[in-house]
């Protein structure tokens, strides 16, 4: 079956071909996700952060920068690993049920959820 | 002179005391005990059949044979069922549906007192991978840990992120990945900048390692990202593909990411074909 993930938007089959599983697990956002975030109100950086990055996105370029380089601020982003709101991972994680002792296996986070595509 | 007390009983949880001395096999079954069988399997469609002999001096040799359908969720599964009373002589468990690849099926076969969740195990018989031809057998092979051996290689194709998105996959609960190589299409809008493209791996949170591919990528192009162990020179890269290196053994435990982080992506920029080749075991934790 091919899903999408409603959380970020990738697509993907549950079951590979060679009948393995496939566990879905949202990726962190792209630099140009977190900026729109940041605007809109959906991400969050702590204040050191939120410092750091002003300070770099009014730094000058570095005299070895070269057309096309990314800023310093977008770099400092990049390394952020900011997880998406609502992040999905499907991934599963096994807990006693304290009534009947038996396991649970269930999975890690539902997040926004995912449509069938086929 | 009174009798040796040991001698003089007269059986042991139902065994005589000459068969418990001269028994056939260390692993005896008495009622109260059961064989209890734990798996780890990471396919779907899979039954595991085990069988045996069990004998005892009054109902003599006696077979037994059961199936279980471990989950594809590489967690740890538990059957336990009574076999009788008796010596156990031979035990396999081999699949006999789906088709696992050594590594993708993981089989403890024990004997626990008791049959409920509060059953205590109490020998390990054999363990090992099972396929469709190969079982895990006593008497046979000394047993293994799953971690053991050369892992089953697999290639895994990558959940395809959205537009302006980058792509990550995360190491499946239950796995140990040791990563080899990757191979990722990157098609750029005509939005004009140069996109610098990084692979990272993570352990969920924190950057391990990081490393950024030896060229930019301009707009409205294509290009195939191919980064592997050994790859780390001479780098070769040419307009369509573009070559980096990633650590020789690159050991990745369940929750660890491997994830690209693209600097200046645009929203119209895809990511496609994203593969991992990688070798798995299963953890069995």
């Amino acid at each position: 079956m091919e899903l999408k993930c409603n959380a970020c938007g990738a697509t993907y089959v549950d079951v590979l071909p060679d009948g393995m599983q496939y566990f879905h697990a949202c990726a962190p956002l792209a630099v140009h996700e977190i900026r729109a975030g940041l605007v809109d109100g959906s991400v969050q950086l702590t204040k050191q952060q939120a410092a750091q990055l002003a300070v770099l996105d009014n730094a000058p370029a570095p005299a070895t920068a070269k057309p096309g380089d990314p800023a310093l601020g977008d770099v400092y982003l990049s390394t952020l690993n900011v997880e998406r709101p609502n992040k999905r991972d499907e991934n599963v994680r096994t807990r006693k049920d304290p009534a009947t002792g038996a396991l649970v296996v269930e999975e890690k986070l539902a997040g926004a959820g995912v449509t069938e595509l086929a | 002179m009174s009798p040796d007390p040991i001698l003089a009983a007269p059986s042991y949880d139902g065994f005589d005391y000459g068969d418990l001395m001269n028994g056939p096999s260390p692993f005896i079954f008495t009622l109260a005990d059961s064989l209890q069988v734990d798996a780890l399997c990471s396919v779907a469609g899979v039954t595991v059949t085990i069988s045996g002999l069990l004998f005892d001096t009054k109902e003599g040799i006696r077979p037994f044979s059961r199936t279980i359908a471990p989950p594809n969720t590489r967690t740890l599964t538990t059957s336990r069922e009574a076999i009788g009373h008796g010596f156990l002589l031979s035990v396999r468990a081999v699949a006999t549906a789906g088709t696992p690849l050594l590594g993708q099926l993981f089989v403890w076969i024990r004997r626990a007192r008791g049959l409920g969740s509060n059953a205590i195990v109490n020998a390990t018989i054999a363990s090992g991978y099972a396929t469709l031809a190969t079982d895990v057998a006593w008497p046979g092979p000394i047993g293994i840990n799953p971690l053991d051996g050369e892992g089953v290689p697999l290639s895994i194709g990558v959940a395809q992120p959205a537009a302006g998105a980058d792509w990550s996959q995360t190491v499946p609960t239950g796995a140990r990945w040791k990563v080899a190589a990757l191979a990722a299409r990157l098609v750029t809008s005509a939005a004009v900048a140069n996109r610098a493209a990084r692979i990272i791996v993570d352990d969920g949170a924190n950057i391990l390692f990081e490393v950024p591919n030896p060229a930019v990528q301009a707009a409205s192009l294509t290009v195939l990202y191919a980064d592997g162990q050994g790859a780390g020179g001479p780098i070769a890269t040419d307009a369509a593909v573009i070559e980096a290196p990633i650590p020789n053994d690159l050991w990745l435990p369940a929750g660890f990411r491997i994830r690209s982080a693209t600097a200046l992506i645009d929203v119209a920029d895809q990511w496609s074909n994203v593969r991992l080749l990688v070798q798995e075991w299963l953890e069995g934790n």
